[in-house]
């Protein structure tokens, strides 16, 4: 993992004290309010339907088990004992008090922790694939590429005030867990036929309330000149970008607005006219984080490494199978954690759950746990040899509920019970749609699903791209839900299609289940709802589910 | 108010500023010495107050609206010749200004004066980093103040001057 050189640990400690002296000011009338909002945006402070929101950065999804014991730590003095982990791979408080904040950040900072530029119109923290560096398919571990994208966009002086917000996302596999299509900039890192690393950058992607896959502006691009081509793209975005509207003020807009090819040139003028030798050390550095990231590896093991698992009980094989994949290297095993139990709100874990998980992280694996866009925890480095006794500890703990990757599994944000743009429900809808497929006879054979519900147009919770999509609307003041089939978030990236009228509050839990039922009446062997979606369209899910089983209200 | 670009304040330096609406232009003879104008008098007149810069009798501060990006390539080749530019800033949510400021001076080589009008205390270092090296503060803050934030900015992360 990285480690934090002291002049970048005492750089947070300052920007917390920076902090406080602005919460000073602010609460004195000495600092103008909307001023004062931007400033506690860019340190991670939203104020919200209940109390303020505080959302924490984890850089590229890493976190060291000393770092969540912190997190824990946060939750447990400042808040109420849970936190909620995000499709961007940070984590939010829902309760802190403003005064508090500062202090909170002083603390994170005891742990190379902040959360510098996780709100505001500049650019968010840098994702990446939750597998990084542990996959069987990748090409390149993107994480080093990240931190130096993280630094480098990171209090940058020429950027912190861009006409919207802007979230890049690195992948380094063959498939794309990182939804770099759909974000304002994707990296797809890759080798070219020298072997040397090679980026796709595809720009103006992004969900929100007007969702666009990205374009391609560069295919190979030489990862030398990775920062001088990301500083000319934002900066013809800081540039040209639309300020009088805050719904056509992403990059997309632009992009469209000026056609890609005339972004491009405008980009690739301002790139041509860049004198490189200031980043020349940035590719030094590239190297020292490459050893740091490579160092962490768990220790070898003593017993032979490739001996098959014995299945020793129906919850066990199922955990297995569920909620491990393959390493990159025998004998070891990727271990998800499923933050979708029933009856827990989709993405939360309370303060005890994350200092279990930092010790498990440290006795089974290599001390690292990662956070995914899907709102689940990672141990990537687990012998095999050891994983039943960990599943035995999570069992106990109520942590090795084994359904990573299907229905249960949704993505879902907020929602109305917290966040005061949205429009609907989410977390109660999460709840019964988890209950009622929990119910369902057939449920062991749906298969991998991907749910995703947001509570707004912003899509939070990544609906667009769901093989199942729910966006709640706001009717005269009833929750409906519109919904959406056969997105894509990874390789072939692919925006749902809407399906018909928007379902009631009432229905929408039993609607799910009855795409679900049709899904399996029309797929052939094999097929995701995405793949039947893209093989015959959705009018065969249309006409059945709005024709001829009118929806109902269900019985209370 | 008005600093420099370490907060010290700075006195009034007797500049004229010619109004919008003046009748007179400065290409006269009565004009001599620091003048701000704005842009839409130097192009009037330009031709006129480039050959009496070059001769010494008169110093051009072009006040620039921060929102206005083409400006920096239209007076491209005038550069040398402003003693000071003066980008006056739409509002602090407006960056433009940082990304004009990174051009005139690694793009263009800029290397008169360059003054932030109506700028916030709170992103004085990162507007001094994007190369400017004086500003008119809408508030007036105390010295102390100003000295804190300044230094309470720290030093940014090597990487994060990649800027050329």
């Amino acid at each position: 993992m990285y480690q934090y050189r002291p002049g970048q640990r005492s750089q947070l400690a300052l920007r917390a004290r920076q902090f406080g002296t602005q919460v000073d000011r602010f609460l004195a009338g000495e600092l103008d309010p909307a001023f004062f909002q931007q400033l506690r945006l860019r340190n991670g402070l939203y104020i919200e339907r209940h109390a303020p929101m505080l959302r924490v950065a984890i850089p590229y999804g890493t976190l060291s088990s000393g770092q969540l014991r912190k997190l824990a730590h946060i939750a447990r003095t400042y808040d109420r004992g849970y936190g909620h982990f995000t499709t961007r791979q940070n984590i939010q408080f829902n309760w802190p008090a403003l005064e508090s904040v500062p202090t909170i950040l002083a603390d994170l900072a005891e742990a190379d922790i902040h959360a510098i530029q996780t709100s505001g119109s500049c650019i968010r923290n840098i994702t990446t694939d939750h597998l990084a560096g542990v996959a069987e398919d990748e090409h390149e571990d993107p994480r080093p590429w990240c931190e130096l994208l993280r630094q480098w966009s990171t209090l940058h002086p020429e950027f912190n005030w861009l006409p919207r917000k802007f979230k890049i996302a690195v992948s380094g596999a063959r498939d794309d867990r990182a939804v770099i299509r759909l974000h304002d900039i994707g990296l797809r890192l890759h080798h070219d036929a020298n072997g040397e690393s090679v980026f796709e950058v595809i720009v103006g992607g992004g969900m929100g309330r007007t969702p666009v896959i990205g374009k391609t502006l560069r295919e190979s691009l030489p990862g030398d000149q990775l920062l001088p081509y990301l500083q000319s793209i934002l900066r013809i975005y800081n540039l040209n970008g639309r300020r009088d509207h805050k719904y056509r003020s992403r990059i997309k807009i632009l992009v469209n607005d000026l056609g890609p090819e005339r972004f491009q040139e405008l980009v690739e003028e301002d790139f041509a006219a860049t004198d490189l030798a200031p980043f020349s050390n940035a590719l030094a550095e590239l190297e020292s984080f490459r050893e740091m990231f490579a160092a962490v590896r768990p220790r070898p093991l003593a017993t032979s490494i490739d001996e098959p698992i014995a299945v020793q009980s129906p919850a066990w094989a199922q955990w297995l199978e569920n909620n491990t994949l393959p390493h990159r290297e025998s004998g070891f095993r990727i271990v998800m954690l499923s933050l979708k139990s029933p009856g827990e709100e989709p993405g939360n874990l309370d303060d005890s759950g994350m200092d279990l998980v930092a010790d498990l992280a440290e006795e089974f694996g290599n001390g690292e746990i990662r956070v995914s866009h899907e709102q689940n925890l990672v141990l990537p480095w687990v012998p095999r040899e050891r994983l039943y006794a960990l599943w035995q500890r999570l069992d106990e703990a109520g942590l090795a509920t084994a359904n990573i990757g299907t229905a249960e599994d949704m993505i879902c944000c907020p929602g109305l019970d917290y966040c005061s743009l949205a429009n609907a429900s989410t977390i109660p809808i999460a709840a019964e749609i988890q209950q009622a497929v929990a119910d369902f006879p057939g449920r062991a054979d749906i298969g991998p699903l991907r749910i995703k519900m947001s509570g707004c147009m912003n899509a939070c919770g990544h609906h667009h791209v769901g093989d199942i999509g729910i966006l709640g609307v706001d009717k005269k003041g009833k929750e409906f839900y519109q919904v959406t089939l056969g997105g894509r978030a990874g390789n072939g990236a692919k925006l749902g299609e809407r399906l018909g009228p928007a379902i009631a509050r009432e229905d929408i839990a039993a609607f799910v289940m009855r795409i679900i039922e049709r899904q399996l009446e029309l797929r052939q062997p094999g097929e995701t709802l995405a793949d039947t979606v893209e093989r015959i369209g959705v009018e065969p899910f249309k006409e059945k589910l709005y024709a001829d089983r009118p929806v109902r209200r269900q019985a209370a | 108010m008005l600093i420099d670009q370490y907060g010290a304040r700075l006195p009034d330096p007797g500049e004229q500023r010619l109004a919008e609406d003046a009748e007179s232009r400065p290409d006269g003879d009565a004009f001599e010495g620091d003048w701000i104008l704005p842009v839409a008098a130097w192009r009037a007149n330009a031709d006129t107050m480039r050959a009496r810069i070059d001769a010494g009798q008169l110093r051009i501060i072009l006040e620039l609206d921060g929102a206005d990006t083409a400006v920096v390539s239209e007076f491209a080749t005038d550069l040398p010749r402003f003693k000071r530019l003066d980008i006056r800033f739409p509002g602090f949510a407006d960056g433009r200004g940082y990304s004009l400021g990174v051009l005139l001076r690694t793009r263009h080589h800029y290397r008169g004066g360059l003054r932030g009008i109506g700028v916030e205390a709170d992103n004085l270092p990162a507007l001094r980093q994007c190369g400017y090296d004086s500003f008119e503060l809408d508030a007036e803050l105390e010295p102390a103040l100003i000295r804190e934030i300044l230094n309470n900015a720290g030093t940014p992360h090597a990487l994060s001057l990649g800027t050329g």
